[in-house]
């Protein structure tokens, strides 16, 4: 009887904590997915160099995560470019300096694509709701 | 002379009224009827001197009178003097109460209240009423069988539901305790364990999942196809984590939009104050 409530205990904890997160896991888990993707491509990565980067790539990815709540923005901007710095030399070990460049532009318009598609969607969402009236509110101001 | 004439007439007018009124007094001879003895008041102080000596020994009480009074007054009771006044006082106010006399009307009969039920009315009233509880009377109807209370334990026990489990109270071993906070406290112990674990796996990009889906992601050719199927909150989330101002970025990306005839001309800005703000209101960046 006590090992079945206490076999219970447990099952129920797993439960929840499997159950808890998966929808918001499950979508940031589809743009980190597009993000390895992405920089893959961009960088033509092979398997071995893949292997090399990413476990590198993670623990400067939690680094960046770490400071981002810093509430001075030129601080906070300051500690993410020490933290580029501090990892250049590694990535560079891996890449070579050109694609090492190449990683951070790269890395930096994979946000560029999202917030373009942040904008998108929600310029699409505002013409759904306010229909074209709006548009032609403008054109009057065009001329 | 003249007045004692008029004396005389009035005292003759007086006598004729009394005659007319009443005959006999005026009949009455003229004598003094209110004569003292002679000497009366030489000797009166001494009459009186003589009564008030015998008086202080008038009211004396005889010897013992109150300690036989209480005697006196019961045995007067008894006898009966004064109950003939009472007597005669009930008998004018009530014959039939009188006629009670000195009976005790409140006695019982002989082993009245061993026979109690007997004598109750209410027995003949039960009778009429219900002849069931009538049928019932006098026997006791709540008679617990013989050695009911010695055999009960195991009559219940005999009796008791079988198909259920019996759950005993009884105390455990000390450490059963010990091993059953440990139990719960591993339990906890783990859930917090997996969460911080999950926590990592989720947020970094080292998951394994995340490598298989970016895999199938460039094998199938269908990054902007996914691309396009990611959630506002979803990108907000992930830009955020990143550390990067979301509403910042989405006004920044205003300046590199191709459909550039959205934006406001220069002369716009002549005429219309207000064109930045209008244009950035009908994109709504807050959403």
């Amino acid at each position: 009887m006590k090992q079945l409530l206490l076999l219970t205990l447990l099952f129920t904890g797993f439960v929840s904590q499997a159950q808890q997160p998966p929808g918001m896991a499950n979508r940031e888990q589809k743009i980190e997915a597009l993000y390895v993707a992405y920089i893959t491509k961009e960088l033509n990565l092979n398997e071995d160099e893949a292997k090399k980067f990413w476990p590198i790539h993670t623990s400067y990815d939690q680094e960046v995560r770490a400071v981002r709540n810093e509430s001075n923005e030129i601080e906070r901007q300051q500690a993410v470019l020490n933290i580029k710095k501090k990892y250049q030399e590694r990535f560079v070990n891996v890449l070579g300096q050109d694609r090492t460049n190449n990683f951070f532009i790269k890395d930096a318009e994979f946000r560029k694509k999202l917030v373009d598609q942040l904008r998108k969607m929600r310029q699409q969402n505002q013409q759904n709701r306010q229909g074209p009236g709006i548009r032609q509110g403008m054109k009057q101001n065009n001329f | 002379m003249q007045s004692i004439q008029r004396h005389m007439q009035s005292n003759s007018n007086i006598l004729n009224e009394l005659k007319e009124l009443s005959p006999t007094l005026a009949g009455l001879p003229r004598t003094n009827v209110f004569k003292l003895p002679e000497g009366y008041f030489e000797e009166l102080s001494g009459q009186i001197l003589l009564h008030v000596s015998k008086s202080s020994s008038t009211y004396s009480v005889p010897e013992g009178y109150f300690d036989q009074l209480s005697g006196q007054i019961l045995s007067i009771i008894a006898n009966g003097q004064q109950q003939n006044e009472v007597r005669e006082e009930m008998l004018a106010l009530s014959s039939t109460v009188a006629a009670i006399g000195n009976a005790n009307v409140f006695r019982l009969p002989d082993n009245y209240f061993s026979n109690i039920e007997q004598h109750i009315a209410v027995v003949a009233e039960t009778a009429s009423a219900s002849a069931m509880v009538a049928a019932i009377e006098k026997a006791v109807t709540y008679t617990v069988p013989e050695g009911y209370f010695e055999q009960l334990a195991d009559t219940i026990m005999a009796k008791k539901d079988t198909t259920r489990k019996l759950v005993s109270m009884k105390s455990r071993p000390f450490a059963w305790r010990y091993a059953a906070a440990a139990a719960i406290t591993a339990v906890m112990a783990v859930s917090v364990w997996f969460s911080l674990n999950k926590n990592v796996e989720t947020t970094g990009t080292a998951s394994a999942s995340v490598y298989k889906e970016a895999q199938e992601i460039l094998v199938t050719n269908s990054f902007d196809q996914e691309m396009s199927t990611i959630s506002d909150a979803a990108i907000v989330a992930f830009l955020e984590d990143k550390g990067q101002n979301v509403e910042a970025a989405l006004v920044a990306s205003l300046t590199d939009v191709a459909d550039a005839s959205k934006l406001p001309n220069a002369t716009d800005y002549m005429f219309n104050e207000n064109a930045l703000d209008e244009i950035l209101k009908t994109l709504e960046f807050n959403d």
